[in-house]
C-alpha cells in the first residue's frame, strides 16, 4: 500500500465532511456504548466485592476443612489448630487477620423475633480487618462482653434502640441457650447478608455455643495486594494442615462467581448487537458512496488504477472512519468511567431509597481498569472488516467501460 | 404458609400450660396476718399446681389486625413436662396437634400424615403473632430473672418485676395484680422505655375440684391486636401418667 492510496481515501473521506463525521459519530457511539455498560457493571460488582470484603468477610478466611458442607460450631476450628495456621501464615504479607464464631439463632426484641447470625468477634482486632466501625449510624462499636452490634435495618424490624435489651438465642452443646445483651451501636451497609448478622464478643459467642474454637479466621490484606496471589501462597504455606483450607471470596460466596461470569456472557450478545448496529450503518452509508463513485471509479480505473487499489482504497476510508470512531468514542468512554471511577455516579435521586433497602449501592462506582477497549475494539473490526467488505468487493469487480457509461 | 402457622401455633402449647400453671392459685391461702414478702406472693400466686394434671377444651379468639379467627382446642397436661394440644376447630385443621415432652416439641397435622420436631426455639413465638409469648407466662424462672418488690393494694397486691441487668428478658419490668387470695388478676407487661407492650386479664374465676380456675384470660397488645382465652370442662386429677403422652396418641391413634 502506498502513501497515495491512503492521501486519497483520506481526501475521500472529507469530500463529504457531513456524511463522515455522522459514520465516525455512529463507531464513536457504539465504541463507547459497550464501554461504558461493561464499565458499570464491572464497577458494579468490583463495587459489591469492596463492600463485601471490606465490611463482611476479609480478602479471605482460613476455614476448617469440611466446614461449609456443615456450618455449624462444633466443625470448626479447634484454638490449637488455630495456633498453628496463624504461626504458618507469618510467612504471609498481611494486614491483620480477626478469628470468629459463628452460629445460626434468633434474637428476641420485646417487639418480635427473627433469625441471625450470631457473629463472635475479637472487638480489638475485628477492626483491623472489616471497617463496619465506620458505617455506623448509632452508638459505637463493640468493645467488650454483653454487647450486641445490630445493623440499623434489622433494629427497625424489631424496633430496638441503642442501649436497650435483646435476647439471642442459639443451639448450645446442651439445648437452646440465651443470653440478654444491650445493644450498644447500630451499623448500616450495602451487604445484603449483614443485615441478619449480630456481632458480639467472640467470649459471649462461645458462652453461647459451648464451642471454645473458632469457625473462620478472617484475613486482611495491604492496600493494593493481589488477593489472589495472597490466596496462592496461603494455600502453600497451609499445605501441609490439612484440617485447614482457604476460602476465597468465591468460595464464601458461591454466588457471586455465577454473578461475574453471569454478568462477561450477558455482555457477548450486547457487544455482537452493537457491532453489528454500527457495522451495517456504516456499511450502508459506505455502500452508497461507493455507488455514487461508479462513474469516478471507471475514470480512475481508465486512468490505469488497478482494481486491487480501488478496493483497498475503499478499505482504508472504512478502516479511518472506525479508527478516528474508536479513538473518540474510546476516549470520551475512558474518559467517563475514570470520572465515574473517582467522582461515583450517584444515584440516590432516582432509587429514592429503595436502593438501599435491596443492598443495591446508591453510588455506583465504574471501573476503568478492565480490557473494555478490545470489546469496543471489535465493534471497529467489524466495521473496518466486515461492513466494507461489500462495497470493496464492487469496487473490485468493477469494469471500466461500463461503469463509465453507467455512472 | 402452613410452615409459617405451625411455628406460631408452636407457641399455644407452651403458652396454656404457662397459663394453667400460673393462674391456678394456691389452694391453702391462709389469711394473712403480716403481709407476706414480695416472693412469697409471687410463689403463692404461681401455686402449688405443679405436677398435677389438667384437661380443658380452650376456645383461643385472635383478633390480629382487625381480623378474628377462633381456634377450639383440647388440651391436657401433666406438670410441666408433658403436655398434648389437639386441634378441634377450625376444620380445616381439625386433628392436628402438638405434643411437648420435656423440652421436645412435636407438631402433626393430618395433611402432612406424620409428625415434625420442631425446634425447641420455635416456643419464643407469641400467640398466633400476637399477645404473650412463653416468657411472658411461663415466669418459671421469675425469682432468678427479676428482682421482686409488692405493694398492698386495695383487694391484694401489686407486684412489680425487673429484670436484673443480665437477665435474658427483653421487657422493661412486668406488674401482676394479685387477689389477696393469690389469684393473678392481671400481668402489664412494659418494654424498656416504660410503655405498655401489652395487657393480660384473668377473670370468671371458677373452682373447679377445690383450685380457683380463671376461665377467661384475655391479653391485649400495644396495637390493638387481642387474644381471648375461654377454658371450658376443666378437670383436674385425671390419673394421667407420662405413658399418655405419645407420638401415637398426638397422632391419633390412641
Amino acid at each position: 500500500m502506498n502513501t497515495t492510496t491512503l492521501r486519497m481515501a483520506w481526501r475521500n473521506l472529507w469530500r463529504h465532511p457531513q456524511r463522515t463525521i455522522l459514520m465516525i459519530a455512529m463507531v464513536a457511539f457504539g465504541s463507547f456504548v459497550i464501554l461504558i455498560l461493561w464499565g458499570i457493571t464491572d464497577g458494579f460488582l468490583a463495587s459489591m466485592t469492596h463492600s463485601q470484603v471490606a465490611q463482611n468477610q476479609g480478602a479471605f478466611q482460613i476455614r476448617a476443612a469440611g466446614y461449609a458442607e456443615d456450618p455449624v460450631p462444633s466443625s470448626g476450628l479447634r484454638l490449637d489448630d488455630l495456633v498453628r495456621i496463624e504461626a504458618a501464615l507469618a510467612g504471609l504479607r498481611l494486614r491483620a487477620t480477626a478469628p470468629r464464631l459463628e452460629v445460626y439463632g434468633m434474637i428476641r426484641s420485646a417487639y418480635g423475633s427473627d433469625g441471625v447470625t450470631i457473629r463472635g468477634v475479637d472487638p480489638t482486632r475485628e477492626p483491623r480487618v472489616t471497617d463496619l466501625q465506620d458505617s455506623l449510624t448509632a452508638g459505637r462499636y463493640l468493645v467488650g462482653p454483653g454487647e450486641v452490634l445490630l445493623s440499623a435495618q434489622l433494629a427497625a424490624d424489631l424496633d430496638v434502640r441503642v442501649g436497650e435489651r435483646v435476647v439471642l438465642l442459639a443451639s448450645g452443646a446442651d439445648g437452646t441457650t440465651s443470653q440478654a445483651f444491650r445493644a450498644v451501636g447500630l451499623f448500616s451497609s450495602t451487604v445484603t447478608e449483614l443485615e441478619r448478622v449480630a456481632l458480639v464478643s467472640i467470649v459471649d459467642a462461645r458462652a453461647l455455643t459451648g464451642w471454645g474454637g473458632v469457625t473462620a479466621l478472617a484475613v486482611a490484606l495491604p492496600p493494593g495486594a493481589s488477593t489472589s496471589a495472597a490466596v496462592a501462597h496461603a494455600r502453600e504455606l497451609l499445605a501441609n494442615q490439612s484440617e485447614a483450607e482457604v476460602a476465597d471470596y468465591f468460595g464464601l460466596n458461591p454466588l457471586a462467581r455465577l454473578m461475574v461470569q453471569g454478568s462477561t456472557i450477558k455482555m457477548i450478545p450486547f457487544v455482537v448487537l452493537i457491532s453489528l448496529l454500527v457495522g451495517f450503518g456504516v456499511a450502508n452509508t459506505t455502500f452508497y458512496s461507493v455507488l455514487e463513485r461508479t462513474r469516478e471509479f471507471g475514470v480512475m480505473a481508465a486512468l490505469g488504477m488497478s482494481r486491487r487499489q480501488l478496493a483497498r482504497m475503499v478499505l482504508v476510508e472504512s478502516v479511518f472512519v472506525s479508527a478516528i470512531g474508536f479513538a473518540v468514542g474510546g476516549s470520551i468512554g475512558y474518559g467517563a468511567l475514570l470520572y465515574m471511577a473517582r467522582v461515583g455516579l450517584d444515584l440516590t435521586p432516582l432509587m429514592a431509597g429503595f436502593g438501599a433497602e435491596l443492598g443495591i449501592p446508591t453510588v455506583i462506582y465504574a471501573s476503568a481498569s478492565g480490557l473494555y477497549w478490545l470489546a469496543a475494539l471489535s465493534v471497529v473490526v467489524f466495521t473496518a472488516l466486515v461492513a466494507a467488505w461489500y462495497p470493496a468487493r464492487r469496487a473490485n469487480r468493477l469494469e471500466p467501460v461500463t461503469a463509465i457509461r453507467e455512472g | 404458609m402452613r410452615i409459617r402457622t405451625a411455628r406460631r401455633r408452636t407457641a399455644v402449647l407452651a403458652l396454656l400450660v404457662a397459663v394453667f400453671s400460673l393462674a391456678v392459685a394456691g389452694l391453702a391461702a391462709q389469711s394473712p396476718e403480716a403481709m407476706p414478702t414480695a416472693t412469697e406472693i409471687l410463689d403463692r400466686a404461681r401455686g402449688a399446681w405443679q405436677g398435677d394434671s389438667f384437661h380443658a377444651v380452650v376456645s383461643v379468639e385472635v383478633t390480629l389486625a382487625g381480623q378474628t379467627k377462633v381456634h377450639v382446642l383440647e388440651v391436657w397436661t401433666l406438670g410441666s413436662d408433658y403436655a398434648l394440644l389437639r386441634v378441634l376447630e377450625p376444620k380445616d385443621d381439625a386433628g392436628s396437634g402438638y405434643l411437648q415432652v420435656g423440652d421436645k416439641l412435636w407438631y402433626y397435622s393430618p395433611l402432612v400424615g406424620g409428625s415434625i420436631e420442631l425446634p425447641s426455639m420455635a416456643i419464643g413465638d407469641t400467640l398466633f403473632g400476637s399477645g404473650p409469648s412463653i416468657e411472658d407466662l411461663a415466669l418459671g424462672t421469675l425469682s432468678e430473672d427479676y428482682d421482686v418488690t409488692a405493694e398492698a393494694i386495695d383487694g391484694g397486691y401489686l407486684l412489680t418485676l425487673v429484670p436484673h441487668p443480665d437477665a435474658p428478658v427483653v421487657y422493661g419490668k412486668l406488674e401482676l395484680t394479685v387477689t389477696s387470695d393469690y389469684a393473678i388478676e392481671r400481668i402489664v407487661t412494659y418494654d424498656q422505655r416504660g410503655g405498655v407492650l401489652r395487657t393480660a386479664t384473668f377473670s370468671e374465676v371458677v373452682e373447679v375440684d377445690g383450685q380457683k380456675l380463671p376461665t377467661r384470660i384475655v391479653v391485649e397488645d400495644a396495637s390493638g391486636n387481642r387474644t381471648i382465652q375461654r377454658i371450658t370442662n376443666a378437670e383436674y386429677n385425671l390419673n394421667l401418667d407420662p405413658s399418655f403422652f405419645t407420638l401415637e396418641r398426638l397422632e391419633g391413634a390412641e
